[in-house]
C-alpha cells in the first residue's frame, strides 16, 4: 500500500503550503509599492527618533548625548530605582536589571548613548532607502525589545510589529529601493551574491526565487 | 502564482483615486485646523494645498492620456512623481518639524501613505504593461 503523502511537500517537509496572500505580499515584487510605504513610515519614526537623541552639536539643547550621556543616565537611574518584584519596578527580570545597573555603574552611559542615537538613525537609514531593510528592520526590533525589557512601552509595539511583516518580506520590501542591486550583489548566507561567487560557472540567482512583477 | 495580480488595474479609476487624495490634501488642512497651530501649522497648510494641487494635475493627467499609447513614458514619470509626492508629505512633519502637531502628523502621514500606495500601483502597472 502506498504510503505517499497526500500533498506535495517542500525540501524540509514543509506540511501546508502558504496561502496565495502570503506568497504574493512576501515573495512577489509587485507588492513592493505596499512595502514602499510602509518601510519608509517605519524608517521616519526611527531616523526622527535617533536625530532628537543626537543633537550633540547643541547642548542645551540635548536630551540625550550631550553632557556625557546625561540623558541616558537619568532615564538608567529612574528605571532601576527600584529592583523586579518590589512594588513600583520598571524592570521585571532580574537580568535586564543586572545589566542595566551594571552598565549604569560601570559609566557606559557615555559611549552607549552615541551607540543607540546612531543606531536609530542607521536602522532609519536602512529602511527610508531600502537598503539591507531586513537586518535594518531586525536591529529596529531588538531596540524595540530592549526599550519594553526597560519598561518604555511608547510606540515600540507598534514599531516591534510592523517591523516583523518587514523582515518577513525580506526579499521584496527593498524592490524599490537600493535591495534590488545590494541583495543580488551581496546574496546571502546560503547562497552568495555575484561579488563572492567564487566561480562564475556557479549556475542559479544569488537569492531565493521571488516572484518578478513582469 | 500569477505573476501580475493588478494587472486588471483600471487606471482611470486609480487615476481619479489620486485626484481625489489631491483635493483632501486641500481641503484637510481646513478641517483639521492646521493655521490654529500657528507657524508650524501654516507651513503644513501650504504644504499640504501645494502637493494636493499637484497630485489632482498629475493624477488627471493619467487619466486622460490613458489611451494614448505614445504618452507611456509620460505616465510613468507622472505616477512616479505622484509616488514621490506621497512619500514627501509622508515625511514633511519630520522635515520640517511639526511632528509633535498630531492633526498635521497622522493627516499628512496617512494621506501621503495612501497616494504614495495608490500610485505606486499605478506605476508599477504601466511598467508591466509597457512590457507586454
Amino acid at each position: 500500500m502506498s504510503m505517499e503523502a497526500p500533498h506535495k511537500t517542500g525540501k524540509f517537509g514543509a506540511m501546508v503550503n502558504e496561502p496565495p496572500v502570503a506568497k504574493w505580499l512576501f515573495a512577489n515584487t509587485s507588492s513592493a509599492p505596499i512595502w514602499l510605504v510602509v518601510r519608509v513610515w517605519l524608517g521616519l519614526q526611527w531616523f526622527s527618533s535617533g536625530w532628537g537623541k543626537a543633537m550633540f552639536w547643541d547642548i542645551s539643547n540635548s536630551q540625550y548625548i550631550a553632557n556625557g550621556g546625561k540623558g541616558l543616565k537619568s532615564f538608567w537611574e529612574r528605571i532601576v530605582a527600584v529592583p523586579p518584584g518590589a512594588q513600583g519596578a520598571v524592570i521585571t527580570y532580574d537580568w535586564y536589571y543586572e545589566f542595566i545597573k551594571g552598565m549604569l555603574n560601570g559609566g557606559h552611559y557615555e559611549w552607549f548613548s552615541w551607540f543607540v542615537a546612531f543606531g536609530e538613525m542607521a536602522v532609519g537609514l536602512g529602511l527610508i532607502f531600502g537598503c539591507l531593510t531586513a537586518v535594518a528592520a531586525f536591529f529596529g526590533t531588538i531596540l524595540n525589545f530592549s526599550f519594553e525589557l526597560a519598561g518604555s512601552t511608547s510606540t515600540n509595539p507598534v514599531l516591534f510589529g510592523t517591523a516583523v511583516f518587514v523582515i518577513l518580506a525580506w526579499r521584496t520590501a527593498g524592490w524599490w529601493g537600493l535591495d534590488r542591486y545590494v541583495l543580488p550583489a551581496l546574496g546571502t548566507p546560503w547562497e552568495p551574491g555575484f561579488l563572492f561567487r567564487r566561480s562564475s560557472k556557479t549556475p542559479g540567482s544569488s537569492l531565493p526565487p521571488v516572484t518578478a512583477a513582469k | 502564482m500569477k505573476n501580475r495580480p493588478l494587472s486588471t488595474l483600471n487606471l482611470t479609476i486609480i487615476g481619479m483615486l489620486g485626484a481625489v487624495g489631491g483635493i483632501w490634501l486641500i481641503i484637510m488642512p481646513f478641517l483639521l485646523g492646521y493655521s490654529d497651530d500657528k507657524t508650524p501649522g501654516s507651513n503644513a497648510q501650504l504644504l499640504s494645498i501645494i502637493c494636493g494641487a499637484i497630485a489632482i494635475v498629475v493624477s488627471l493627467l493619467l487619466v486622460v492620456t490613458e489611451k494614448n499609447e505614445g504618452l507611456k513614458t509620460l505616465r510613468f514619470y507622472g505616477g512616479a512623481v505622484m509616488v514621490f509626492i506621497g512619500i514627501w508629505v509622508m515625511s514633511a512633519p519630520y522635515l520640517f518639524n511639526y511632528s509633535k502637531l498630531k492633526n498635521e502628523l497622522w493627516g499628512l502621514q496617512i494621506t501621503g501613505g495612501l497616494i504614495a500606495l495608490v500610485a505606486g500601483f499605478v506605476v508599477q502597472e504601466i511598467y508591466t504593461r509597457s512590457k507586454e
